[in-house]
């Protein structure tokens, strides 16, 4: 029957047994001397030499300007060379050697009780000084942790509003105000309050519905029965929920594929978020342009803890 | 010694008392096997990055501010784009020699983490986290946690798309923290996304404290493995507890770490020539409300963004608090992983009644509990992370993203149970057919299962 | 009467019965294909062409009278051709739709991601004449411009990278649908969806997207697909490609460190075999294998712990 290693006398049991010699001192078991060889010696020698080349073609390539796989691929053959080099340099110039060292043992429960290892001692036993001394250092670096509060405002209902106001006009990114016949049928488009165009926490997108919108959207917030607004700070993660797949009229968050019904409010319908977009409350103006009529009445993206 | 190295030494050796330490040193003896050189591994992408690195520093911008474009990129040509990302820019097309270095840099960053993953395995599979080694391993969770946030970081400098989208998810996660959540947000950001503090304060962190940090915790994790001697894989007629057999530092382990370290800058120049990592200019600069399809985070990440996907839509407030899904996937779940890691060599111990110093490897399948929380923990990662890929996923097969993602919720939550119950009934009838076990013996000692035949005097 | 035919006879008759049968079939089938081609080659061409097509491949599911109709074997409604039922329905709608060999469908209608283009430039154009002569379908097929790669790129991350994917790569929509792949088609067909907004993709008008934008985005897809890349053909990698290569840089690490970490036997000395090492009398340990204990260490492989 073969013997596996785990016949190896491999137990520990009770007590750590005691290294024989001094820990550190090592012992040679085995030596095998490897035969002198030519060959393994022209095999260093090139070898050497094709890296320096490479290592050199490397410098010069890069400072004439030259392309990356090029000097690249010179740095990568001259590392692999060297490497080679190296290792038939050792293997065939030097012994094996197969040595013993004794380990160090930590814990020895035959030793009595472990010795004091300061040679000095106090006068005497006050413990109340030393733990007045180490509960005021304690509430002294405690305090010197106050400037983390200077890192960032202090948070109050910033999260609670975003720049939409009574009256904000509906811009695009290029700052231009929206007709609501601007929006082709099943369309989309990306919009900002006015004055706080790419202010992440004000995205929202305008939606030209096919289908007349349903419960729970607001009938008040929509225009031409069809233009409705919505927050697009996924109420997940917060990620910018951009895809409007036109015919199942839903919105749809790339990062972690939470699905919005648009007919319906955009409450969700898949994925991890679990609140409905916020409906931008909408009109329009005299001039015929799209603008809000308040902020948006429901938390805007990811809720706080 | 050659002649010149002897008088180098020499010289040094007179003022500086050297030689008995270094004799001790160069003798010291190193156990074999090529998965001891996974840390080494680690630590050599580690040097690596930090010298990549404090050549990218110098052209880096860590800003926010728009700034125009006036390099040789014609796509860019006159734009007004993120200084930060412009330097990127100009660091890829108008520097010689700065997309490679570029390319190193993510290309390390890769391998360093996916060394660390692998070590990590080792170290948990074969018990190198056993006494005295368990502030080593607790030790090297830390540096774990530490290498994933500065991976993050590193990744979001660039702030192109992904990266921008990439922050805004970890602000929102932030934000789910109960009570807190909002001022440690604003703390940490700078206040309300997106503020122009982040990229300059992930510069700084990337740059500066992180890689302090850890260069000091891998130095303190080194220096652990120096004085307590690393452990070795059991051989037959050998007391591995009481002595070490292996290959001398001189020239032995010398040759391996020489060979090691220029093989893998080959390695890695190789890939960085035939792998655009992180090249960008396609892409497109972060802008506030643009996003891309096919989001997710760096693939030591994707686990986090797989739970993100795969929790249902929880949202319910009590007592003002609000919990959500992103606290669940993104806080929690993370944080019983991590506790998971952190407890487990306690809880093995606890379990079997291990005491003593343990310096010889153990092959898991000999012990139950480590190999169903081994597979069990790592199957349930690699599901999550699987799951992240779940748009490529329902792309390539052409089953819709709705039913991939149910296939991921139900798998992740059965499989690593049913893989973990396997694997320990598997580990359970080993032992028993070889007639050991794991359990403490009357005495109130323990038994290791590799073998148990004889007890020590 | 006449005496029965023999047997052989009789099959003989049978086979010449059958002979002519075929032949005659194939003679009529051969006819019938030569008419089509030669109707399709030579004499008619333009809306009548156009016509013979509409009636070969699309009138199954839009019907003869372009009212739309069942889809059969798939179910589902096909849409009607005339602007009045369909308000989709324009002559740019009809040239990308086949052009991108969208219509008619390879299996399918309703999964985009295979294509197999049928028609012809000349073909679609008559087809579409035929559709505009006799369904009244409106608009004229746009023409594209010049087009700045920059611009292209700005309008694109705006309004199209969410669903195309940054590089227009294509990715997923949900609801069963795919966005496709946009930086492989010609400039003409990427302006037309931009008006059109085929089937789940919304349509952006000019007031949203000029047609100069629109040159510009169809430029910039150009731009991406033209990218050389690395000697491997690569360009940009998204994280999900990029973490299989990250794999196969693993895995060529793990080889490599076990052919480092190995111990390399070049020229093995054959006197190897007999040496035995002499590990010191206080290894020896006190325990019953202790007799086994000045065995060779390396009778079992050092490598690898796994059995």
């Amino acid at each position: 029957m073969s013997t596996t290693r785990g016949d190896a006398p491999n137990v520990r049991v009770g007590t750590p047994a005691r290294a024989q010699g001094p820990a550190g001192e090592i012992e040679i078991l085995t030596e095998e001397i490897p035969p002198p060889s030519q060959i393994n010696d022209a095999i260093v020698i090139g070898l050497s030499i094709a890296a320096g080349i490479c290592g050199l073609a490397f410098g010069v390539v890069l400072t004439l300007g030259g392309p990356l796989p090029l000097y690249g691929g010179a740095l990568a053959l001259g590392l692999l060379s060297l490497a080679y080099a190296v290792r038939r340099y050792f293997t065939d110039r030097f012994p094996e050697v197969e040595a013993i060292e004794a380990r160090l043992q930590f814990t020895d429960p035959e030793l009595p009780e472990p010795e004091t290892v300061a040679e000095v001692r106090a006068v005497g036993r006050r413990p109340v000084l030393r733990w007045a001394l180490i509960g005021s250092a304690t509430t002294l670096g405690v305090g010197l942790l106050a400037p983390i509060s200077t890192l960032g405002p202090r948070a109050g209902n910033q999260l609670g509003s975003t720049a939409w106001r009574r009256g904000t006009r509906v811009v695009s990114t290029d700052g231009e105000p929206i007709r609501p016949e601007d929006i082709a049928p099943g369309g989309v488009l990306y919009v900002w309050p006015e004055g706080a165009v790419n202010n992440e926490f004000s995205s929202t997108i305008l939606v030209r519905l096919a289908t007349a919108p349903e419960e729970p959207t607001n009938f008040d917030w929509v225009v031409d029965d069809r233009v409705a607004a919505y927050s697009r700070v996924c109420t997940h993660a917060g990620c910018p929920v951009n895809l409007y797949r036109e015919q199942d009229e839903a919105l749809f968050c790339p990062c972690h594929q939470s699905t919005f019904d648009v007919v319906r409010g955009c409450i969700p319908t898949f994925g991890p978020a679990a609140r409905a977009l916020p409906q931008l409350p909408l009109d329009t103006d005299d001039e015929g342009y799209l603008v809000a009529t308040d902020d948006f009445a429901d938390q805007v993206g990811p809720a706080r803890g | 010694m050659t002649p010149l190295f002897a008088l180098l030494f020499d010289t040094v050796d007179s003022r500086l008392g050297l030689r008995p330490g270094t004799k001790k040193s160069l003798n010291k003896v190193f156990p074999h096997h090529w998965s001891f050189l996974l840390g080494e591994t680690a630590v050599v992408s580690l040097v690596i990055l930090v010298l990549t690195g404090t050549y990218l520093t110098f052209f880096y911008r860590a800003s926010t501010e728009p700034v125009t474009y006036t390099g040789a990129l014609e796509l860019y040509a006159g734009r007004s784009v993120p200084a930060a990302y412009e330097s990127i820019l100009r660091l890829s097309n108008d520097v010689p020699g700065g997309l490679l270095f570029r390319r190193l840099h993510r290309g390390a960053s890769h391998l360093f983490i996916a060394t660390t993953v692998l070590h990590m395995l080792r170290i948990l599979l074969t018990g190198a986290f056993r006494r005295p080694r368990e502030l080593n391993y607790l030790l090297g969770i830390v540096m774990f946690t530490l290498i994933l946030g500065e991976g993050f970081v590193g990744y979001s400098l660039i702030y192109d798309s992904l990266a921008g989208t990439g922050i805004r998810i970890a602000y929102s996660t932030a934000l789910a923290l109960p009570i807190v959540g909002q001022q440690v947000a604003f703390w940490v950001f700078g206040g309300q996304f997106p503020t122009g503090e982040v990229i300059p304060r992930f510069f700084v962190l990337h740059v500066m404290v992180i890689p302090a940090v850890l260069i000091g915790l891998t130095g303190l994790h080194l220096a652990f493995i120096v004085r307590q001697r690393h452990t070795q894989f059991p051989k037959r007629g050998v007391d591995g507890h009481a002595y070490i057999l292996g290959k001398p530092l001189w020239p032995s382990q010398f040759a391996e770490s020489a060979t090691l370290v220029l093989w893998m800058g080959g390695l890695l120049t190789a890939a960085a020539v035939l792998i655009p990592w992180s090249d960008v200019a396609l892409s497109g600069p972060y802008v506030p409300g643009e996003v891309g399809n096919n989001a997710q985070p760096d693939w030591f990440m994707f686990w986090l963004d797989g739970m993100l996907r795969m929790v249902p839509a929880i949202e319910f407030t009590v007592l003002g608090v609000t919990i959500n899904a992103l606290f669940i996937a993104g806080l929690v779940l993370p944080g019983l992983v991590f506790g998971a890691l952190i407890v487990y060599p306690f809880l093995e111990q606890r379990v079997y009644r291990l005491r003593g110093d343990w310096h010889v490897l153990q092959n898991p399948l000999d012990i139950p509990l480590r190999a169903g929380f081994g597979l069990g923990t790592f199957s349930a990662i690699l599901f999550m992370s699987a799951a992240a890929t779940s748009d490529q996923l329902s792309r390539i097969t052409g089953f819709p993203i709705e039913g991939v993602l149910w296939f991921f919720r139900v798998t992740t939550v059965v499989a690593p149970i049913v893989l973990a119950l396997v694997v320990t009934r598997y580990s359970q009838r080993r032992l028993a057919r070889r007639d050991l076990g794991v359990a403490a013996q009357e005495s109130g000692e323990s038994q290791i299962l590799a073998g148990a035949t004889a007890a020590r005097d | 009467m006449s005496a029965p035919a023999s047997p052989t006879r009789r099959a003989l008759l049978g086979w010449a019965v059958l002979a002519v049968s075929v032949l005659t079939l194939l003679a009529l089938t051969r006819e019938a294909v030569a008419q089509n081609d030669e109707a399709a080659a030579a004499g008619v061409e333009g809306a009548e062409r156009g016509g013979l097509l509409y009636a070969q491949q699309c009138a199954t599911c839009h019907g003869a009278d372009g009212r739309g109709g069942r889809v059969p074997r798939y179910g589902g409604q096909a849409p009607s051709m005339w602007p009045d039922e369909n308000p989709n329905m324009s002559a740019a709608y009809l040239d990308l739709v086949m052009s991108t060999g969208r219509m008619p469908p390879a299996e399918s209608p309703y999964d985009n991601r295979k294509r197999e283009v049928v028609f012809a430039a000349e073909e679609r154009a008559d087809i579409i004449a035929y559709m505009g002569d006799t369904f009244d379908v409106p608009g004229e097929v746009p023409r594209v411009g010049e087009g700045e790669t920059s611009q292209g790129q700005t309008v694109w991350n705006t309004n199209c990278a969410h669903c195309h994917g940054a590089i227009g790569a294509g990715g997923v929509a949900g609801g069963g649908a795919w966005t496709p792949q946009v930086n492989d088609r010609s400039a003409q067909e990427i302006v037309e969806a931009i008006r059109v907004g085929p089937f789940q993709m919304p349509a952006f008008g000019e007031d949203q997207i000029s047609d100069a934008e629109a040159a510009s985005v169809a430029a910039f897809m150009a731009e991406a697909a033209s990218e050389e890349g690395t000697p491997l053909g690569l360009t940009e990698l998204n994280p999900v490609y990029a973490s299989a290569f990250v794999g196969v840089l693993a895995v060529l690490m793990l080889l490599s460190l076990v052919w480092i970490g190995g111990r390399p036997r070049w020229f093995p000395d054959p006197d190897a075999a007999e040496q035995r090492p002499d590990i010191p009398a206080g290894a020896a340990r006190k325990t019953p294998s202790a007799s086994t204990a000045r065995s060779n260490p390396r009778d079992a492989p050092s490598e690898d712990l796994s059995s």
